[in-house]
């Protein structure tokens, strides 16, 4: 019991790692714990080391929005929450975007574990149903972003930028030129992370002060849209929390209070879908990520109790991820009004384009300058810059069609 | 001010879009023209997933299911990786290919490194993906 407890606490301490540090995923130490699993095998037992990547898997989830939202330096998970995240940033509200991140990962955790008496008999219907019409929602969730352009000429911009990311897209996924773990930093960092430091820095902003105030609303449509549509995508192969969240994002009407409803849908949609694809395991039989596939690795045979465990696991681990993340947050944003932004925003610029060269050299150079400008066509045209999430949708589309090799 | 502001606008976005043109073609251009990488079983990792590589081993075991999916084991000196030749792709391979795919026999298999629950597997390329090694 105590190695499980220890190992719980480096899986927190590795999942903050990973979730503060842009272009690092779960996945890479997921590996790296399977290259020496026979040694901890044999000092640890089974469910300490199993213990350890469940409770990375979740705090990475809560953690990963602070470089997003703060630093402009998402992954493809976070991705959705740099915009409206950092606008509440630029309006003093960082502390506040980071929180109702928190709040809808909390939530979606709880949830999550709730609706598992129903999960475990409806879900793999569901799933069958949902999966036979992916490509078909994804599709309709693109056609209505363009149809929601205000301008004809608007709708050609996102026309083209759609083609062009989801080139991109097909390229960097479906072709190879980087190892898979790496391909998509430089192209989402490129597509959302990179323009929006470059129009920070070409406008000059002073960060505001920074309030740490919040109102106590709780935002239970977030919670439940947010949960909802992570289970499924924890279920589906080849649907990331991405998607899922661009669906809630146009489901949702474009009003200030549903930006904070939508960071907390966001929050939960990656957190549920974590939790799910781990929990996919027993519910369908199928690993749904890298760490759920090294669980099944290590487990073998999976049953009842096993997965009752990890039930445990998931809601011990929530309540530190949460704290964590909210520290560090304050932290973090104290430490940024004390600085002149400006020059933070060049040297986060820098610090990103240094990050890609080392992890992916120069073919992830080109993959960022290319994703740059798809990215600062969007924003010199005027549309949604979440069209560019034709990165994810048109492969997923692919598959989902039969059409991807 | 506004009018300039407006023309460094559009001045930007034509930029924008002719970088984004010429990035796109240069990537495609090299994830294209990548020729397979000969490497050794054991050298194959996760880093690899979806690059081409060729490989010769020997096949240790080979099974057909009711699908008529291959699936095959190849090994050198070095390691073991599952190679899986789909039954339309099989139906693609000429005679003198197919006898040669026997436990024991040396094969030159080049494919995408692809990732499988946790494990990795090599499935061969179109025409010539599979080719029997001359001893």
């Amino acid at each position: 019991m105590l190695d499980v407890l220890a190992f719980i606490l480096i899986g927190i301490a590795l999942g903050t790692f990973t979730g503060l540090v842009p272009g690092i995923h779960v996945n890479t130490i997921v590996v790296v714990i399977l290259s020496i699993l026979p040694f901890l095998l044999s000092h640890f037992s089974v469910q300490a080391t199993i213990a350890l990547i469940i409770a990375m898997s979740v705090v990475h989830t809560f953690v990963d929005y602070i470089p997003s939202i703060l630093l402009g330096a998402p992954d493809e998970d976070s991705v959705l929450s740099l915009l409206p995240g950092h606008r509440m940033l630029m309006e003093g509200r960082g502390y506040e975007a980071i929180r109702l991140t928190v709040l809808g990962g909390v939530g979606a955790s709880l949830l999550s574990s709730l609706l598992l008496p129903v999960s475990l008999p409806f879900f793999p219907i569901l799933y069958s149903y949902v999966r036979a019409w992916m490509a078909y929602i994804l599709i309709l969730v693109l056609l209505y972003m363009i149809y929601t352009e205000r301008s004809r000429k608007r709708r050609l911009f996102s026309i083209l930028v759609i083609i062009y990311s989801g080139l991109l897209g097909i390229i960097v996924l479906n072709h190879y030129i980087l190892p898979q773990r790496y391909a998509l930093f430089p192209a989402l960092t490129g597509l959302f992370g990179i323009p929006t430091l470059l129009t920070s820095i070409r406008s000059k902003p002073k960060i505001p002060r920074q309030t740490f105030s919040y109102s106590k609303k709780m935002y239970a449509r977030g919670i439940a849209m947010g949960s909802t549509a992570g289970i499924l995508t924890g279920l589906l192969p080849s649907v990331g929390s991405a998607q899922s969240a661009l669906i809630i994002q146009n489901a949702m009407s474009r009003e200030e209070g549903n930006n904070r409803e939508f960071l907390v849908a966001i929050g939960g949609v990656n957190t549920a879908d974590a939790i799910y694809a781990l929990f996919a395991l027993y519910l369908i039989g199928n690993p749904r990520s890298g760490a759920s596939i090294a669980v099944e690795q290590i487990m073998g045979k999976f049953g009842f109790n096993d997965f009752v465990f990890m039930v445990g696991v998931v809601l011990a681990t929530t309540f530190f991820a949460a704290s964590i993340t909210l520290g560090l947050a304050r932290r973090l944003i104290m430490g940024i009004e004390s600085i002149d932004y400006n020059l933070f925003t060049r040297a986060i610029l820098v610090f990103l384009i240094l990050l890609i060269t080392i992890l992916t050299g120069w073919k992830g150079l080109l993959i960022a300058a290319t994703s740059t400008s798809i990215g600062l066509i969007a924003i010199h045209a005027g549309i949604k810059r979440s069209h560019s999430m034709a990165l994810l949708m048109v492969p997923t589309i692919l598959y989902f069609l039969g059409l991807k090799k | 001010m506004g009018e300039k502001m407006m023309m460094n606008d559009a001045g930007l976005l034509k930029v924008s879009l002719g970088l984004s043109t010429i990035g796109i073609i240069l990537l495609f251009y090299v994830s294209t023209t990548t020729e397979p990488s000969r490497v050794s079983i054991g050298e194959v990792d996760f880093d690899d997933s979806g690059r081409l590589i060729s490989i010769e081993g020997r096949i240790t075991s080979k099974r057909v299911n009711k699908d008529g999916h291959m699936f095959i084991k190849l090994a050198d000196d070095t390691g073991s990786i599952s190679t899986v030749l789909f039954s339309s792709a099989a139906k693609q391979l000429d005679t003198v290919v197919l006898e040669c795919l026997r436990e024991g026999a040396d094969v030159t298999v080049t494919g995408r490194v692809e990732e499988y629950r946790g494990a990795l597997e090599v499935i061969p390329r179109e025409g010539d993906g599979v080719r029997c090694s001359t001893s």
